[in-house]
């Protein structure tokens, strides 16, 4: 744990030293992030309800979802990369380290792009979304477990390359997958479509299970969302470590 | 004939690289059927149309104006920027044929090619959807509208990119056109179903024409004074884009070798 803390402490500095750039990276996520929050108004304004959601769930669906991006994809960057890493042989330089790979794997890279989302989602829940004590606690814990679900979800698809090969390309997509479902009201999906989201692109624990939560509390809800995570965090480190008694090194570093 | 074997180079490279070819339709599929599932709860909620549109013409609508955006990625901005500010265009300008005329064919051959397969996937996904396109025989005029939506939008981002001969940097530059394209071009709300003061100004704007028009056209909504409109962007695009290389290749030092 302390030497994963180091690792991160070290990584956020390396981020942090072209101070201008990390600076105008978090300006310009918050720009985009402000884009949506753009067409979610002009959407609402047009429509008024849509199955029962409205302009200010979508800013708690926001705020929720730009926090766990910002932690995830911010703070252990890696996530979405470990199939790239597999691939071109780069996580031989954890591999011979004597700490745990995958933590050590996870906090080696901070993403100053995706803290500009921590920032904006924080200020939107703050200023938008009826911060209440009581709200912000059950807030703070859908954000912790909306990380998990999303750096287990993007660790576990990227240990797919250890056994089918390719550059990751499949990692992309489900992580792509998984941000544009989340970024969309959950009751707008019906079908199979909703099924996936609970499934195979667990989506819905990330903003759609805890939107619901924020609006009536209920233990069921919030239990599935504990489940989910606990499922997705044991998928990742077994498919992650199963992954790697097979891994033989490309020595890419080596060469 | 350069310029031939550029867009014929840029067209075969695309579709040889499979992977990045399905991934970027994948992408497109899946925008397409979270963008219908919101525009259809809303069609739900207001009987069946929102404004001027029913469910169906919405889908062929989002269809076009992601298969006009998706398959010019916003940060070729980026790429022309980076050639310029690291001195590797200077390669290119020994060549016999302007810089600008073959970038834009190599990119325009990508584009097509990926624009074809964007809207044979995305033209079979809507219709799935949503049944056969609404604009019927003026399907085929939208196809059109689409191709030269497809040109302004690589016009646009090399007259952006080309700022880089001034700045040395317009990496940021491509983050604002796409972010302009999404709203302001009306790829997630036509423009139309806007608050018309905001509409008024957006829909004579060059992003319209990009997203917007091809759009409107598909779900039965374009008019000829919009394909007007596109014609003069386009000319405005090209002329700008070549002006721009043409002044910042006088003024290009590179050092080193």
């Amino acid at each position: 744990m302390r030497s994963a803390l180091a690792t991160l402490g070290t990584a956020f500095a390396d981020g942090k030293a072209n101070r201008a750039s990390f600076v105008f990276q978090i300006v310009l996520m918050a720009v985009n992030d402000i884009a949506w929050i753009v067409f979610w108004g002009l959407f609402f304004h047009r429509v008024g309800t849509a199955n029962g959601w409205t302009f200010h769930d979508v800013i708690v669906m926001f705020s929720l979802l730009t926090v766990v991006a910002g932690i995830g994809l911010g703070l252990f960057a890696n996530c979405r990369r470990i199939g790239r890493m597999v691939a071109d042989s780069s996580i031989d330089e954890v591999l011979v380290l004597p700490v745990r790979p995958l933590g050590q794997l996870l906090c080696r890279r901070v993403e100053p792009t995706n803290l500009g989302d921590l920032v904006f989602g924080v200020i939107l829940f703050l200023a938008a979304a009826d911060p209440t004590p009581e709200r912000l606690l059950l807030w703070t814990a859908c954000v912790l477990l909306g990380v998990c679900v999303m750096v287990a979800f993007l660790v576990w698809v990227g240990s797919f390359t250890f056994f089918v090969g390719g550059r990751g390309e499949h990692a992309d997509l489900g992580f792509n997958a998984l941000l544009l479902l989340a970024s969309y009201p959950l009751d707008f999906f019906g079908g199979p479509v909703r099924v996936l989201l609970f499934t195979i692109v667990p989506a819905a624990f990330i903003t759609g299970v805890p939107v619901s939560l924020m609006r009536h509390f209920a233990p069921g809800q919030f239990a599935l969302i504990v489940a989910a995570a606990a499922i997705l965090i044991a998928l990742a480190w077994s498919t992650f470590h199963l992954g790697l008694r097979r891994y033989s090194s490309g020595s890419l570093w080596m060469r | 004939m350069a310029y031939l074997t550029a867009f014929l180079t840029g067209a075969r490279r695309t579709l040889a690289a499979r992977g990045d070819l399905s991934t970027q339709v994948g992408m497109m599929l899946l925008v397409i059927l979270a963008l219908s599932s919101v525009w259809h709860a809303a069609a739900v909620a207001h009987g069946g149309h929102v404004g001027a549109y029913t469910f169906g013409e919405l889908v062929w609508y989002i269809t076009f104006a992601e298969a006009c955006t998706v398959p010019v990625p916003a940060r070729v901005i980026e790429d022309i920027g980076e050639e310029i500010g690291s001195g590797e265009i200077a390669v290119a300008m020994l060549r016999p044929a302007s810089v600008v005329g073959i970038r834009m064919a190599i990119d325009t051959g990508a584009a097509l090619a990926r624009q074809w397969c964007c809207l044979l996937a995305g033209g079979a996904f809507a219709w799935l959807l949503a049944g056969p396109p609404s604009a019927g025989a003026a399907t085929v005029q939208a196809v059109g509208v689409a191709f030269l939506a497809l040109l302004l939008s690589i016009a646009l981002q090399h007259a952006l990119g080309g700022i880089a001969f001034w700045l040395n940097d317009a990496r940021s530059t491509w983050f604002l056109f796409q972010k302009l394209i999404l709203i302001g071009g009306g790829v997630l709300i036509p423009l139309n179903l806007l608050p018309h003061a905001v509409a008024s100004i957006f829909i004579p704007l060059p992003f319209a024409a990009i997203a917007y028009v091809p759009g409107s056209f598909a779900a039965g909504h374009g008019s000829w004074g919009l394909v007007i409109g596109q014609l003069c962007w386009l000319i405005v695009g090209f002329g700008t884009a070549f002006l721009v290389f043409a002044r910042g290749e006088r003024r290009l030092e590179v050092l080193g070798g």
